[in-house]
């Protein structure tokens, strides 16, 4: 319908110009084509290169290469600007088309000027005359336009944009749901890859962006408020064999000389396939000579068939040029807290044991992994075991200032060839400082030593520390002040009080040296200044809360976490980039890496458990049908094999903000107003990070209401969002009541700084339970939940967090991916006690830290297989929940927190969900 | 690369004889009877569709006993045995009504020729050994499961145990149970939102004060223990920094001595000088009448300038 409009549109443009007999206004009747014809563009050479047989391919490419000529010729044309005309007469088409013909025939003449058609030209016989070669010209930029014409019709059929559909957020309860959906479609149509494969765009669980249809103009972009960033997680599980992508086994690699974008499923081939052009610049490219060869079995390959143009997420072995140095093996330094506070609390027992069970789940393939042990207290010592040996020796520096190593080697051990001096030694590790009395924690010189220890090759640092430092470079004094918590000066406690952390973290990235934090606390232990090394070295921060191993729930839960943070196959000495298509520029990242030029990530190892934020900003007018971004990391594997994992997702673009609204993806909005509060919150307030979260929201429904929502002229105006945007004040409370930002004096600054880390390093399915946790009813559940079908253990429906739903009777789980509570109503029936717990009445459940005890029951079965199911929900993390007993009778202090999590109700210093849509409706009225 | 896969060749050669014997099949089939063709073909798709399933089944046992297998700790994974489980118990039975049914049929053709029956059986018996290979294969996966689970939960108790026995239980034991109850003094909230959604009952009254009697107790309690913890910790540091003072203080011992010393030259300086003042008094006073002349001559010089002007 929209072509007939425009073909009926340039019938009347011909006939005022026939009538008016004006000859310069002899082009205007070509003007509308000449976007149709760029747009379509893609479409020639897509086409071209799909067709297999030479001589339809060579008549298809004839059609495209004219295809162009005349979009050159008409671009010059362009720059007038276009004269519009009121009078027309449907009597007239007939004239108009002749006029047509005899206008286009007429600038015929004209190319000989122009280099294009030159090339052109070059391509027609010639021993040809001049006439007839003019006149064949004239005939294929004929058919072009009407090909041009009816691959427009094909493309605008074939996409589909997302509908618009708004709701009152007043008049519905959230669905929340709506949280593990997928994201809006990303409606680009297959053709636009070159082998049309379903996995050629990249799926939400890797890239996942805030807006799944980009507007092709920054004005547009900033009058819809809505923020323009993605969402990367290059791995989804610790290892590999979890969830595998394809590998590019040759080492051809193929890149835009230009742009430098990698090779990827909407590359455009042409030229009968021997050049491809670039999806991101528009630049033409030579494909490799062997790009076709298989040369390992000597026969020529399906070209087709390689990973590369078939998945957006492939994971190419890279070669020689790709390496500086040979790949670094796997390092970890352990430093250990041997103060008398660790050996008290079981942290050394615990940790020596966890390490000795975890030697054969670290990655050691190729025989290359080392490790060091290093005890810390107010000297430092070493442990030496020389290949071979069965005894590990002990070596103690007590000079803090200019830490030294004793030796010169035997410090850093390969774990297979000094397996048994390095078990003997983890054994007697405990007992050897079973009766310190030192309370001192030089965690700065211990620092130093072992990045001198591995500064040349690179590895991790693992600090396991149960003290605060107080010896030595480093050593942190005792500011926590529970006056300031919950006033304004509670951001200084959240900022870091040492300069040393931030300066070390910037040697350590230089080095490839990546140090993670295992924090154990008695007291104050200062996470927001221990975190710095982590932040910048792209490690982690775990943070163990008033831990002792004599409680069997924190031993386990420390172990299992170090368990699968030593299997995880981390890779090495990394570096990621994010590239765009023309007019897009990447402007700010968020997350745990060292920002070493403006676009370039460096991270000592890369850890598979956490995400990245990157925004985007459109610097140009983007004038294409989609848009892509290449994600690429250049890595070394754990087990010594460098390679480049390539993820690769192209977005349809549009300049209606209706397709922008209806394509807005809600998660993603809200990670990337996570990760952007949390840094506000560290480099300046919390209440900024809080306003700033409010703020965009309030932008957002603004924006939405002024241009997007029904004219509504009655006296009460609703307050209305599209449907997929419908949790995001939901998810914008939860965020602003979460335990990271929320205004109270009740969070101690360790509290707030270890969920700050959590909420900027999170990957998208684990952050929106940690922000809306998942509330489970259990005591009605359905027949079927806790039960094994063919999908798995089935899960209960997931309620909304308001306790009107609560029961005084019930039993309730509810899970923040890093806690679970389960919360056992005061008035119970004796046979749901005796059912869940094996107990007769609630005096005998133990509030606090629990252990679900495992009884031959059905009902206990079905949460034991529900709290392992939700326990094994992601494959990509290392963390095991904390599970909580909460009883309605019991603990305020515990039933405050439990109940700190329904953020539908009001609480102490915010409002509950209708209050803050009733808040949000007068800041938008304003 | 230690080795290349080269499935895709294998399967394409299968593919390559399977079209080439199945050519030469049809060609001796040329003569048979419709109906003979008809049936065979549906034995053999169903003996296939049974065998293909006896494969996948097989595929699944093996994840099961990689998964069932490991030894180590904290590298168990329920969840994921329990659905495998749960999987191969439905295909194995499901398989076991199908091999019946095919039984069946073979009995149902009893007429055909001779050889045509035995091979038929024949097909029968070795799905039936694969199903009971798959089974016997499956039982010794999950008696090795049940076997890993003792074993494991013993390592897991001797775990925890030698933990606890490291650790000294005094060390944050208290407060544990919320997070949120350390380093400050606890107030004590009232929390009227969530006690107020029981109190429209008017039978839960008496029972809720009496709870909120026995919240108060513990709160009380929790107070004591908080305060406890913090004259603790303010103990620690109290000594923390007279051990500092202690060492100061012998570091400053030689300033103190000398310090000493100077004073007692200041004592010494201080007695000249005031013998020194006394002698200056003295001749100050004996001066007197010396002022009294110079005064006088100023005063006369002042009334007789005072005068001529």
């Amino acid at each position: 319908m929209s072509q007939e409009d425009a073909f009926y549109g340039k019938g009347s443009y011909g006939a005022s110009s026939g009538n008016s007999n004006i000859p310069p206004q002899g082009f205007q009747p070509v003007y509308p084509v000449a976007g149709q014809l760029d747009n379509t563009a893609p479409y020639v050479g897509a086409v071209a290169e799909g067709t297999a047989e030479g001589i339809v391919s060579n008549g298809e490419y004839a059609v495209g290469a004219m295809g162009a000529a005349p979009t050159n010729i008409i671009g010059s044309v362009d720059q007038q600007p276009p004269v519009s005309h009121t009078s027309h007469k449907s009597r007239r088409q007939y004239p108009a088309e002749v006029f047509e013909l005899t206008n286009t025939l007429a600038a015929s003449p004209a190319p000989p000027s122009l280099s294009e058609p030159s090339y052109v030209m070059a391509r027609t016989p010639s021993s040809s005359p001049y006439p007839h070669d003019r006149a064949e010209v004239g005939t294929k930029s004929l058919s072009a336009q009407f090909g041009g014409m009816s691959l427009g019709a094909d493309g605008a059929a074939a996409m589909p944009t997302n509908e618009l559909v708004s709701v009152d957020l007043y008049n519905q309860t959230p669905e929340i749901s709506d949280l593990t959906s997928p994201p809006p479609p990303i409606n680009l149509p297959l053709s636009y890859s070159a082998t049309g494969a379903a996995t050629s765009n990249c799926p939400p669980k890797y890239v996942r962006s805030t807006i799944n249809c980009v507007p092709t103009t920054n004005s547009l972009l900033k009058k819809s408020k809505i923020p323009f960033a993605l969402v990367i997680r290059p791995y989804t599980s610790l290892v590999e064999e979890d969830d595998p992508v394809p590998v590019v086994t040759d080492t051809i690699i193929s890149r835009c000389r230009r742009c430098r974008m990698y090779i990827n499923p909407f590359s455009i081939f042409i030229d009968n396939g021997h050049r491809y052009r670039c999806n991101s610049c528009g630049i033409v490219n030579e494909v490799p000579q062997s790009y076709d060869w298989d040369s390992f079995r000597n026969v020529q390959r399906d070209r087709w068939q390689r990973p590369e143009l078939n998945y957006a997420v492939v994971d190419f072995i890279a070669p020689q040029e790709y390496m500086v140095r040979a790949p670094q093996p796997l390092v970890y330094v352990f430093l250990i807290d041997i103060s008398f506070v660790s050996i008290s609390s079981g942290m050394v027992g615990t940790a020596s044991r966890a390490i000795l069970e975890s030697l054969d789940r670290i990655p050691n393939k190729e025989g290359r992994a080392k490790v060091a042990f290093i005890g810390v207290d107010s000297a430092l010592h070493f442990f030496s075991v020389s290949p071979g040996a069965e005894e590990a020796t002990q070596l103690v520096v007590s000079d803090l200032e200019e830490p030294f190593l004793p030796r010169n080697q035997d410090l850093l051990l390969n774990l297979r060839e000094c397996r048994q001096g390095i078990e003997n030694l983890l054994e007697r590790f405990q007992s050897m400082f079973a009766t310190t009395r030192d309370s001192s924690n030089a965690l700065g010189p211990g620092l130093k030593a072992a990045h001198r220890l591995i500064e040349n090759i690179g590895g991790k640092i693992c600090c396991l520390i149960s003290s605060l430092p107080n010896v030595g470079v480093g050593k942190l004094e005792l500011r926590e002040d529970p006056k300031l918590l919950g006033t304004n000066r509670e951001s200084s406690l959240l900022h870091p009080n040492d300069s040393f952390y931030k300066s070390f973290a910037v040697e350590c990235s230089t080095s490839q040296v990546s140090v993670d934090m295992f924090l154990f606390s008695s007291q104050y232990q200062d996470v927001a200044t221990l975190s710095c090394l982590p932040r910048y070295t792209s490690g982690k921060t775990q943070f163990y809360h008033r831990w002792n191993a004599s409680r069997s729930e924190d031993a386990l839960k420390f172990a299992s976490e170090l368990t699968n943070y030593l299997s995880m196959e981390i890779e090495l000495e990394a570096v990621m980039r994010v590239r765009g298509s023309n007019g897009l520029r990447m402007s700010s990242f968020y997350g745990n890496f060292f920002n070493r030029s403006s676009d370039l990530c460096a991270f000592p190892s890369f850890p598979r458990d956490q995400s990245y934020v990157v925004e985007v900003v459109i610097e140009d007018t983007i004038t294409k049908p989609f848009v892509s971004f290449q994600t690429a990391m250049l890595h070394t594997t754990c087990n010594g094999e460098r390679r480049i994992r390539v993820l690769t997702i192209s977005l349809p673009t549009t300049n209606s903000m209706t397709d922008l609204y209806a394509s807005a993806d809600q998660v993603a909005i809200a990670q990337y107003l996570t990760v952007r509060a949390s840094e506000k919150a560290l480099s300046s307030t919390l209440n900024e990070a809080r306003d700033s979260i409010i703020s965009k929201l309030v932008e957002i429904l603004e924006v939405y209401k002024k241009n997007l929502a029904g004219q509504n002229t009655g006296a009460a105006i609703p307050l209305q969002i599209s449907t997929n945007l419908r949790l995001l004040p939901l998810l914008c409370l939860a965020l602003t009541k979460h335990t990271g930002f929320r205004r109270s004096s009740h969070i101690s600054s360790d509290l707030r700084s270890i969920a700050l880390c959590y909420l900027s390093t999170l990957p998208t399915p684990l952050l929106m339970r940690y922000i809306y946790p998942t509330l489970y009813s259990l005591h009605d559940m359905p027949i079927e939940a806790g039960t094994v079908t063919e999908q798995g253990v089935v899960l209960p429906s997931a309620l909304n967090l308001t306790s009107a739903l609560l029961q005084s009777f019930g039993l309730y789980l509810v899970d923040t991916h890093i806690h679970q509570f389960l919360y056992i109503g005061k008035d119970a029936v004796p046979q749901l006690l005796i059912d869940a717990f094996g107990v007769n009445s609630l005096a005998d459940l133990k509030a606090g830290r629990f252990t679900m005890p495992v009884i031959d029951n059905p009902l206990n079965v079905r949460i034991n297989a529900i709290l392992g199911k939700l326990r094994s929900l992601d494959k990509g993390s290392t963390i095991m929940p904390s599970l909580y007993l909460v009883r309605g009778d019991g603990d305020p202090q515990l039933r405050s927190w439990f109940f700190s999590h329904f953020v539908e109700d009001r609480s102490e210093n915010s409002p509950s969900y209708l209050q803050f849509l009733q808040t949000l409706k007068e800041k938008v009225r304003d | 690369m230690s080795f290349q896969d080269r499935t895709a060749e294998f399967q394409a050669c299968v593919t390559k004889t399977r079209s080439r014997l199945r050519t030469t099949t049809a060609n001796q089939a040329v003569g048979g009877p419709d109906q003979t063709k008809h049936q065979k073909s549906e034995f053999t798709r169903i003996a296939q569709k049974i065998a293909n399933q006896i494969n996948q089944t097989g595929e699944k046992l093996q994840k099961l006993s990689q998964l069932a297998k490991r030894k180590t700790l904290f590298d168990d994974r329920p969840v994921e045995i329990q659905e495998l489980t749960f999987q191969i118990k439905q295909s194995l039975s499901s398989l076991n009504s199908d091999i019946a049914s095919l039984q069946q049929v073979v009995k149902g053709n009893r007429n055909k020729p001779a050889q045509m029956n035995q091979h038929s059986e024949n097909v029968v018996v070795s799905l039936q050994n694969s199903l009971a290979n798959t089974s016997m294969t499956f039982k010794d996966i999950l008696e090795i499961r049940t076997q890993n689970m003792k074993a494991s939960q013993n390592r897991t108790e001797k775990f925890v145990a030698s933990s606890s026995m490291n650790a000294n239980p005094l060390i944050n034991s208290g407060n544990s149970i919320s997070p949120f109850a350390d380093y400050n003094d606890p107030k004590p909230e009232a929390n009227e939102d969530y006690l107020s959604l029981n109190l429209g009952d008017g039978a839960n009254t008496r029972y809720e004060q009496m709870a909120l009697l026995e919240s108060q107790t513990d709160t009380y309690s929790q107070q004591r223990m908080s305060s406890i913890q913090n004259i603790e910790s303010t103990i620690t540091e109290l000594g923390g920094i007279f051990s500092q003072l202690a060492q100061m203080v012998s570091e400053q011992r030689e300033t103190v001595q000398r310090i000493d010393m100077h004073t007692d030259d200041i004592v010494s300086n201080i007695g000249s000088a005031q013998r020194e003042i006394v002698k200056f008094y003295e001749r100050m006073s004996s001066n007197r009448a010396l002022l009294f002349k110079i005064f006088g001559i100023v005063i006369i010089f002042f009334l007789l300038w005072v005068l001529v002007t």
